[in-house]
């Protein structure tokens, strides 16, 4: 399973709870739409940090590395190749 | 003083109620807690939109009055006694109600020539002057059962289209670093974060200064500078 199917997965599953007609796309933007909320960033951090096993840091916390899947995707392999 | 203790035996009695007293503790006797100084320059501001539109949700700006005749209600004891303080403070109130409920709210405070040193005891802390033209909005809460519905943004984003309605330039806040929920926030309303401050704080005595090193990835956004780098105490 490749980084983004791993977040897409959670994201559908504990934020949206499959409500959605549609899956998420890569670009699908998370933040506008509500999905990722002040609440939904610490259920998504957690999950990250630990399934992942890497620690994100509060730099790194910006709307920017969070506003889709694949933005995310990005931050995890950009973390993961350090 | 004897008003400060009673709200916060109101508060402990709540956290009691809700299992929460050890995070209760943690906010009231803390040392060297990072908060980030926080500034928004209003005319940025994306066009206006009504946040709330077709929705339960009402924003307006809450008056004593309304606490007095329970116009509208908070469900928050320790909230509603912290309320009637900051009102005779002549702090303003914004917020989101549904029904007859305060759902959330926040705090807001102006410049008011001659009373400069007195506009909020937080702006020493932060090492903020605000000054005329020059808002400081603190101390939001949303109602623990309407968290996660997405409101603490539009809230924030209504306050500063009002302040700036008023003919206000800028919005000072600040949040605490170990705080995701806030920090977040305040990211995704894009605040120009200022320099950190280190914080001690004991019941209602408190400690700031500087950090000496600031976030590398915003150093860039930072308007502000530092005013002084000394101890503040209050």
């Amino acid at each position: 399973m490749s980084t983004k199917e791993i977040i897409r997965e959670f994201i559908s599953c504990e934020l949206l709870h499959d409500t959605r007609e549609t899956p998420l796309q890569d670009e699908d933007q998370l933040i506008e739409s509500g999905i990722i909320d002040s609440l939904g960033i610490m259920t998504l951090l957690v999950f990250l940090e630990e399934k992942f096993s890497l620690q994100i840091s509060g730099e790194e916390l910006i709307p920017e590395n969070f506003g889709s899947i694949a933005a995310i995707s990005n931050l995890i392999d950009r973390q993961l190749s350090q | 003083m004897f008003y400060k203790i009673k709200i916060a035996i109101y508060g402990i009695r709540e956290a009691l109620a809700e299992g929460n007293l050890w995070n209760f503790i943690q906010t009231r006797i803390f040392w060297n807690r990072v908060a980030t100084p926080v500034e928004m320059e209003l005319t940025t501001l994306p066009p206006q939109i009504n946040n709330f539109q077709d929705t339960e949700y009402k924003f307006i700006e809450l008056k004593l009055d309304d606490l007095l005749t329970r116009k509208w209600y908070t469900t928050i004891s320790s909230r509603r006694l912290k309320a009637l303080q900051n009102f005779k403070n002549g702090w303003r109130c914004f917020a989101i109600i549904k029904d007859s409920t305060v759902v959330g709210d926040v705090w807001c405070v102006t410049f008011n020539r001659g009373l400069a040193q007195q506009v909020h005891p937080d702006l020493k802390m932060l090492g903020i002057r605000c000054g005329e033209g020059e808002a400081y909005a603190f101390d939001m809460l949303i109602d623990p059962t309407y968290r996660g519905k997405n409101l603490a943004v539009p809230l924030h984003r209504n306050l500063q289209f009002t302040m700036k309605s008023e003919g206000y330039r800028k919005v000072y806040g600040y949040y605490w670093d170990d705080n995701l929920p806030a920090l977040w926030m305040h990211r995704m309303i894009k605040f120009h974060e200022l320099p950190k401050r280190r914080v001690s704080h004991l019941f209602f005595f408190r400690r700031a200064r500087f950090l000496a090193q600031t976030n590398p990835s915003f150093q860039d956004t930072q308007k502000g500078s530092p005013k002084k780098s000394t101890e503040d105490k209050s």
